[in-house]
């Protein structure tokens, strides 16, 4: 899914333009820009290049005829460009992925306007379909209606990192799906600062009976699972092709790739723990490249859980 | 000429005309700009039908005595009126801007169904698509088997199915080498996908991508089933067992710890999971899939710097 050319880019949106303004006569250059995502300034570029355009014998008549200065917008005399060019398969599979993921989140209308619209598209598209499923944990609604209402939550929470259930007070934002979970950007009373909750290993809910002002914010940014503190310390890792899942499941900050089909990328780090599940989880094939006193992390965590293993089969033969 | 005007009036003439119009024809039409039929001229053609066909202009090119001719089906090339209410395109308007899939694909699309309708929503999902997935997608549609690289080997799949799960998109499909049903993750399909034109296959009736994806990765395809234990310490057994899910036979201890049974068809799976555990969670039987694991983790000890002496 790499930019196409800057060309190439405008004329797709000419194309899809044109019609739509033949099909809506009447309309102004502010409501089709806005509709198309451009400037008044820009759509009267593309509108001058519009004019220019014809098919043989090229006589006056075979000219589309338009007015860039006009306002409302007319286009008339054209045979041609009548309708949008057809939606090429990724375009096709974005509107279908997006629609059928949005129709799996809980509390869609399983029925309404999204289903019908998705029904028509899979019908133009003869009948191709995608399923999704982003699952359904046990407090989404809980904590979706909270974040709504600016509702104060108290949570049990399981801490993967450090290994245990805690109680806590949490503001919560809306849930949203990445890398395979649900989160909750949250600000939390316990820790005094936001952080991303898991919905799933949210054990417990109740409601504190105390508001909070829900966040204005829309910035997708914001949605980042992870979002790296400065004071996160920046690793390089080597990886092996088998182990590319790295640089689409961990927030990677560069991805450099190796002769032989490896990659080298930097991510920050905010927990040895994590980074040496990670390392576990890549296996032999990689290996940290920088700093040089993180080396030794997978080496040390895989001696301790062989640890472990050497030290449960004298457990097992007691029991 | 401005090149963009090149290309548009290049289209409307391939748009207007049945029969075709030949390479001498385009370029020596003076509106259209090439100025003459030179090999500079011959060359900013050759850009030009490329640009056509990245945009997804469906251009045909026909046998002109030693040359082509080339057209554009007007047939092929429009999009068809889907029919949509001003309703049905703002929800899907707010799909497009509620779910995120990585490229500006579906804005895109939404720009060919007449722009945008409605508000935007704030985000409420990733689900990244990999960009093995739209030529396969392609073939699905049109009922076309395809060939690609996976895990190091060249695959022959008839792609009955897409499905994403667990935020990953998964490609379910018949492999034609193996005669199974196989399920491909899209993220590990290597380079290129090869659409084996002019051949066919049919998908059963009712047939449900989703159906074949495992609840959990450990229930991939692979091997046979087989129960495997794993002994979970007290402090991560809560969180281990609820993230196993309902195929797993769960035997508390009296201190809290676990011994959980999993059906494993993939052992790759499986070791990624008990490795988030690190030292809290051990596999126990049967041997061979704790010998794995072990020698997994030896491999990793073993691939490190020696330890520093007295550290361990």
């Amino acid at each position: 899914m790499s930019p196409r050319p800057q060309a190439e880019e405008e004329l797709t949106r000419v194309l899809a333009l044109v019609p739509w303004i033949i099909a809506h006569p009447g309309s102004t250059k502010a409501e089709i820009a806005n509709r198309f995502g451009i400037s008044v300034r820009q759509l009267e570029l593309d509108l001058v290049l519009v004019m220019m355009v014809g098919v043989p014998p090229y006589s006056p008549g075979d000219y589309i005829d338009v007015d860039p200065d006009a306002d409302p917008v007319e286009i008339r005399l054209a045979d041609y460009f009548t309708r949008p060019l057809r939606l090429s398969p990724a375009e096709g599979l974005a509107l279908l992925a997006a629609g059928r993921g949005l129709l799996a989140v809980p509390g869609s209308d399983p029925t309404g306007p999204l289903a019908t619209a998705l029904d028509k598209l899979q019908a133009a598209l003869s009948g191709a379909d995608v399923a999704v499923d982003v699952g359904h944990p046990e407090f989404l609604d809980d904590v979706r209606s909270a974040a709504q209402e600016g509702r104060r939550l108290e949570i049990e929470y399981f801490s993967a990192t450090e290994g245990q259930l805690t109680t806590r007070a949490i503001d919560p934002g809306p849930p949203f799906f990445a890398v395979g979970h649900w989160y909750t950007d949250a600000y939390c009373h316990l820790r005094r600062e936001s952080r991303m909750f898991r919905l799933d290993r949210i054990r417990a809910v109740r409601d504190t009976g105390e508001r909070f002002e829900p966040s204005e914010d829309q910035d997708p940014a914001r949605r980042d699972v992870y979002r790296p503190n400065p004071d996160d310390e920046r690793v390089t890792l080597v990886l092996p092709p088998e182990a590319a899942w790295v640089a689409e499941t961990t927030p990677v900050e560069s991805i450099r790739e190796l002769p032989g089909g490896g990659l080298e990328v930097t991510l920050p780090v905010g927990s040895t723990t994590w980074l040496a599940r990670l390392l576990l989880q890549i296996g032999a094939g990689g290996r940290v490249a920088e700093p040089a006193e993180r080396r030794g992390l997978a080496a040390g965590a895989a001696r301790r859980v062989l640890d472990r293993y050497a030290g449960g089969a004298r457990h097992r033969a007691g029991a | 000429v401005d090149r963009r005007e090149r290309l548009l009036n290049l289209l409307a003439a391939l748009l207007d005309t049945t029969a075709g119009l030949t390479v001498e024809e385009i370029l020596s039409e003076a509106s259209l700009g090439y100025g003459g039929t030179g090999e500079s001229a011959r060359k900013a053609f050759e850009r030009d039908k490329a640009s056509l066909r990245a945009m997804g202009v469906p251009l045909e090119q026909m046998d002109h005595e030693r040359d082509y001719r080339y057209r554009v089906d007007p047939k092929s090339y429009y999009l068809p009126d889907l029919g949509l209410t001003n309703d049905e395109s703002a929800a899907l308007h707010l799909a497009v801007t509620a779910i995120s899939l990585g490229g500006g694909e579906g804005e895109g699309a939404l720009m060919k169904l007449g722009g945008r309708e409605g508000e935007r929503a704030q985000p409420v999902a990733a689900l990244p698509i990999a960009p093995a997935l739209a030529p396969v997608f392609e073939a699905s549609r049109r009922r076309t088997p395809v060939r690609f690289g996976y895990r190091g080997e060249r695959r022959h799949v008839e792609p009955w199915g897409l499905s994403s799960k667990r935020g990953r998109w998964y490609v379910v499909g018949f492999d034609r080498d193996r005669e199974q049903m196989r399920v491909f993750r899209a993220d590990r399909i290597e380079g290129d996908v090869d659409l084996d034109d002019g051949d066919t296959f049919s998908v059963p009736d009712g047939f449900r991508p989703e159906a074949e994806l495992a609840e959990q990765a450990w229930e991939l395809t692979g091997t046979e089933p087989r129960a495997v234990r794993v002994a979970v310490d007290a402090t991560h057994a809560t969180d281990f067992v609820t993230r196993a899910g309902r195929s797993a036979t769960v035997e508390w201890r009296d201190d809290g710890s676990a011994v959980v049974s999993l059906p494993v068809t993939n052992v790759d799976g499986l070791r990624a999971f008990v490795l988030e555990y690190l030292e809290h969670a051990e596999v126990l039987d049967p041997p061979e899939v704790r010998a794995d694991i072990i020698g997994w983790l030896e491999a990793v000890a073993a691939a490190g710097p020696e330890p520093r002496p007295g550290r361990r």
